[in-house]
């Protein structure tokens, strides 16, 4: 057991290495670097542009311009932005919360309506009630994110006024004002999470309804509802809690679009602003921070159920 | 079901204490203002971007400033005088003010800020201070600027960030890192900065303006969508915003609570052509007959009507309208489709196809199909290559391109809208077009101070572009401000800077 | 023993396989959506009633009319036009990209599973590494970087849901690897080619077929998303996402530019989505009930 879990994180490594260079190379790949993008707006000679060139280190080959980079990360030291020329972990610090928030959010809304919707169908199975609820789960999972935020702003910020239309108000200072703010980013981010966790917990369901104890307990009358609580849900939701961990590990990293129509400050507009300005430090961190979180939750998950399910250990 | 979410939501957010109302009270002290983006570094001598200046313009004084009628006024420099000859500028500094850090401001800092900005070498400030050639501190309260040769446009340098005064004795020590905790001398000194998410500047009590500045508070906060900008300030979330688009105003207009300023920009859009730059120069358009068809295609009205619902001014030279540098005697040609189509007859070309390079923005993406529908019809097979800004300037200043679609914020100064694009050495030449009846005029008007006699220079220089058509004015965009009905009137400045002095929540 | 069937595994649940696909209510009405798409698309020529890039000064951003069922956009052109052409941007991202995908990542994981040593070990380090960039990030980076255009954004999302069938071909390839007639096969001297073409590919058509429909659906919101930051269709060339774009600007004035491509995009998805979950439970035997 624990030499499977040690055999996985050493795999992390390699892992991580195989994003930053990907990201590394396709970054520089784009045409124009950070010091072209100061030609739009200054007045600068062909020298003012080597000297800040070779300043920002820009001017050295592809390789040493990494390992520059990876020195500093194994020292802990990710760099510095050279848009705001602040420090790349200090920004990450700034947005990991409002991404984890997001996230979180996100997860909470999926799980607290997936897992009911596919509970229900479960139980209902052919029923009608089955098909709308795996109608409305391929339906979330069917629309594309950005336009469901542009729909959703316009109902409830622009038509309703219920909701600001954008930012972002940090939970410490006001809490209430932060989750509502939050909540319509949330909802969009939901929207194919719920679909997921629902058709999951719908098959998990039906695996352990078909199982003999299940069955016996059905027989014997015990209240359905009590069956469903106590034996059928608490086994099915074991891999649906796994997968609850994958998303919301993707979730870290992943809002980008979501994050771009309700302006909210997270790693996902960090990122996009970053290739665009050629910012390399801070793609290169939030990537690396973000396949962490990702990497970090799937070894959890599969920590859980490895220690659940020891099949998975032989493998 | 996401109905039902929703419905789930609001009855747990509809606990005692909260509505959500709370979101939109503003705080009474504070000014909360929407940009564009979010600015990149706050060092007047590194910084690149518009929004940023949006910044520096509470947080950095400058040396003079400019009124919305671009007459220069005094800031930290109270009063200045050219030399005789032009080649010294002799300035007095404001006795009083103060850095952030308590340090008074003295013709020796002033000096010392100068020279940061002129040697520091990342500085993106060095060409643009490149004329002074000494700094001389006559006594604690003059600097006298020596200059290699006459040239006026410096005065204008100094109203922008390469006149924005730094404490430079601790930025010496920090570098590049100055700012993370910038030390300047305006209004208000920095307070916090997180990033993409917002600048709080607190406001500066020993400042020698101080009473001009009511609020304790600006917080500025970068919101790149322009519609979530207007529905921000409608909904009360931000006070001000910046960059309406036009096609908004009916909206914004209609709004009752809402205030609404605008001023015609400083700088110009055009459709720069490659006519000398690289093998690509070797275009369609490379005949000047058919970059003449090319503007007689178009029509700037419709253009304008398409684009810009109306709201934008059509432009055919580097100032617009209004401008102290407006030459009314140049008229832009009306679209002539016929006579269009006779000039590529004449050219051996009846339909010349070349690819126009656009940034990668809505307005420019809107513009590019109107100018590719028009030109069509005078018999020119226009392909679009949109590419993200960064890829567009990179390809246009070597060269790759054979038509650009380009913006200029445009300088208070004529010179900074003009020289380093048309001059034969202009760093921002990328057509490299070059005339030396442009150089001479441009170069001597750097040495004039009189406006009639430079507004002349500038119009025979406009006249040659006007005749060889390297590149094609459109239009100039304007700066629609939208804020709070409770703020007393703002005026919009040329330059779509937001100065807050004098503004105050109405009593 | 040559009589071994190519799809000894799959054949006798072929027939029965379309049978049940047909009679089975979503993956009818899912293949029915798609299918009309498709059309939608191929016909676009005839179906359309006007030039979708056809701009008329005189009716910017007009309401749905008799002339304009969909009304126009902001440069006057008319919104069903360009809705039915944009499914043909749509349709080719999504089946171009996940052909790539496929054509990629069913060999690289064959070879993975079947060969396995030193090359699996690195085939799935970089197939971790790539999962582990959120899926649009990776898309992103890539569009910017080939430059903007339909084809390279079909390169880019192609390549990014890549890694996903280089896992799942290998998972299928272990799984065929373990079966006896596999073993068998290997056991006659056959050339590894010979048998992971004719003996291991097979069983892994079904799993494949059910992740590539719903890749499809992933692509084209990928593709929409792409179009939607610029890097996809590039204008006049009219697509959903691209139409998106510059509705979003006039979401209040105009809500009829940013309804009718966004429903399509849904529709067409959902379509897919429905497909695949068809698919999936009429082939994929370990989800049967």
């Amino acid at each position: 057991m624990g030499r499977y879990l040690l055999g996985r994180l050493a795999l992390a490594i390699p892992t991580l290495i195989v994003v930053s260079v990907v990201v590394f190379v396709l970054q520089k790949l784009l045409p124009g670097d950070a010091a072209t993008l100061m030609t739009a707006d200054a007045d600068l000679s062909a020298a003012d542009l080597a000297r800040i060139r070779a300043e920002l280190g820009l001017d050295r080959s592809w390789p040493a311009q990494y390992l520059v980079w990876m020195w500093g990360v194994i020292q802990g030291d990710l760099g510095t932005s050279l848009n705001t020329k602040l420090p790349v972990l200090d920004v990450i610090l700034d947005k990991l919360p409002v991404t984890f928030q997001l996230a979180t959010m996100a997860i909470l809304i999926s799980i607290g309506v997936g897992v009911p919707l596919g509970v229900i169908a479960a139980l209902r199975r052919g029923s009608a009630a089955d098909y709308a609820v795996n109608f409305a789960g391929l339906s979330g999972l069917s629309i594309p994110p950005f336009w469901f935020g542009i729909m959703l702003i316009l109902a409830f910020s622009v038509e309703l006024n219920w909701f600001p239309a954008s930012g972002y108000v940090s939970p410490f200072e006001d809490l209430g004002a932060s989750l509502w703010t939050m909540l319509l980013p949330a909802i969009v981010l939901a929207s194919e999470n719920i679909a997921i966790l629902m058709r999951h917990t719908r098959s998990a369901m039906l695996g352990v309804l078909k199982q003999d104890y299940v069955r016996t307990a059905r027989a014997k009358g015990v209240f359905e509802r009590l069956v469903v609580v106590r034996h059928a849900l608490r086994n099915a939701l074991i891999p649906v809690i796994t997968l609850g961990a994958i998303e919301f590990g993707r979730l870290l990293g992943g809002a980008v679009l979501t994050e771009q129509v309700f302006t909210i400050p997270g790693f996902g507009k960090l990122l996009v602003d970053g290739v665009f300005t050629r910012d390399y430090p801070i793609v290169q961190g939030v990537v690396l921070v973000a396949a962490c979180c990702y990497i970090a939750l799937n070894f959890l998950a599969d920590a859980a159920y490895a220690g659940v399910n020891p099949r998975i250990r032989a493998r | 079901m996401r109905r039902l979410a929703l419905a789930a939501a609001f009855l747990a957010f509809a606990a005692p204490g909260f509505t959500p109302q709370a979101v939109a009270q503003p705080a009474q002290n504070t000014l909360r203002i929407g940009l564009t983006a979010d600015p990149d570094v706050l060092d007047p001598a590194l910084g690149r971007t518009l929004v940023g200046r949006m910044v520096f313009a509470s947080l950095c004084d400058t040396l003079v400033d400019y009124n919305e009628k671009l007459e220069f006024v005094p800031r930290l420099a109270q009063s200045w005088e050219w030399s005789n000859d032009g080649r010294a500028l002799t300035l007095r500094i404001r006795s009083g003010a103060v850095f952030h850090d308590g340090t008074p401001v003295d013709a020796a800092a002033v000096k010392a800020s100068l020279d940061r900005a002129r040697t520091m070498p990342q500085s993106l400030r060095r060409s643009e201070l490149a004329p002074i050639a000494e700094t001389v501190v006559v006594d604690p309260g003059t600097l006298r600027l020596e200059l290699r040769s006459p040239f006026v446009p410096l005065l204008a340098q100094l109203a922008d960030r390469g006149g924005m005064i730094v404490n430079a004795k601790p930025s010496e020590a920090a570098g590049t890192e100055f700012g993370r905790q910038p030390i300047c001398a305006g209004p208000y000194r920095f307070a916090e900065r997180v990033a993409q998410d917002r600048i709080v500047l607190q406001r500066f009590d020993r400042h020698w303006e101080r009473d001009q500045y009511h609020f304790e508070r600006v917080v500025y906060l970068p919101i790149p969508d322009a519609t979530v900008r207007l529905a921000n300030v409608q909904a009360g979330s931000v006070d001000m915003v910046e960059r309406i688009l036009p096609t908004d105003l009916p909206n914004a207009r209609r709004d009752r609570r809402l205030k609404l300023a605008d001023a015609v920009e400083l700088g110009w859009n055009s459709i720069i052509i490659n006519t000398n730059n690289g093998p690509k120069a070797n275009n369609a358009l490379k005949d000047k007959r058919v970059r003449e068809a090319l503007e007689l295609s178009i029509d700037r009205e419709i253009l304008n009507r398409a684009a810009h619902a109306g709201e934008f001014v059509v432009g055919n030279q580097p100032f617009a309208p209004g401008n102290p540098y407006f030459a009314s005697e140049l008229r832009a040609q009306p679209r002539n489709v016929a006579r269009a189509r006779e000039l590529l007859r004449a050219a051996g070309t009846p339909s010349p196809a070349f690819t126009l390079l656009v940034p990668n923005d809505t307005e420019r993406n809107a513009v590019a199909q109107i100018l590719q529908q028009m030109a069509r019809e005078a018999g020119f097979d226009i392909r679009l290559q949109v590419v993200d800004f960064a890829t567009s300037i990179t390809m246009s200043q070597n060269g790759d391109f054979e038509a650009y679609l380009l913006s200029w914020s445009g300088r208070v100064d004529p010179d900074g809208n003009m020289h380093t694009f048309f001059h034969c050495q202009g760093s921002q030449n990328d057509s490299k077009f070059c005339d030396p009846r442009i150089d001479a005029a441009l170069d001597r008007a750097r040495t004039l101070s009189d406006v009639a006699e430079r507004r002349k220079l500038y119009a025979e220089a406009t006249a040659v572009l006007h005749d060889e058509r390297p590149r094609i004015f459109t239009y100039h965009r304007k700066w629609f401000f939208a804020y709070s009905g409770r703020l007393t009137d703002f005026t919009a400045n040329p330059d779509g800077m937001i100065r807050v002095r004098g503004l105050r929540w109405q009593q | 023993m040559t009589g071994i069937p190519a799809a000894a595994a799959v054949s006798p649940r072929a027939p029965g396989a379309l049978a049940r696909l047909l009679r089975h209510p979503g993956a009818a009405i899912g293949g029915g959506i798609a299918l009309f798409f498709v059309l939608i698309a191929i016909l676009a020529p005839v179906l359309a009633p006007y030039d979708p890039m056809a701009v008329d000064w005189m009716a910017l951003r007009s309401p749905p009319s008799a002339a304009h069922w969909f009304g126009t956009d902001e440069i006057g052109r008319d919104v069903l036009s360009r809705t039915i052409w944009g499914s043909r941007a749509s349709l080719l991202a999504g089946l171009a990209s996940i052909a790539l995908a496929l054509a990629v990542g069913v060999p690289l994981g064959l070879a993975a599973g079947y060969f396995g040593g030193w090359f699996d070990a690195l085939a799935m380090r970089v197939v971790d590494g790539m999962l582990a960039i959120p899926l649009l990030v990776l898309a992103i980076a890539m569009a910017a970087t080939l430059g903007p255009s339909l084809g390279n954004a079909m390169i880019a999302i192609g390549l990014s849901v890549c890694p996903v069938f280089v896992r799942l071909a290998r998972a299928q390839t272990l799984a065929a690897m373990a079966e006896e007639y596999v073993e068998a096969a290997r056991a006659m001297g056959y050339s590894h080619l010979r048998v992971a073409l004719r003996h291991v590919l097979p069983n892994t058509v079904p799993a494949l077929l059910v992740q590539a429909t719903l890749g499809i659906a992933t692509a084209i919101i990928t593709e929409s998303s792409l179009s939607f930051l610029g890097l996809g269709q590039q204008p006049p060339a009219p697509s959903w996402g691209s139409s998106l774009n510059t509705a979003k600007n006039f979401i209040v004035q105009a809500p009829w530019m940013s309804l009718w491509p966004g429903l399509a995009i849904c529709l067409a998805v959902f379509g897919f989505n429905l497909l695949g979950d068809g698919l999936r439970d009429t082939l994929d035997p370990r989800d049967k009930d």
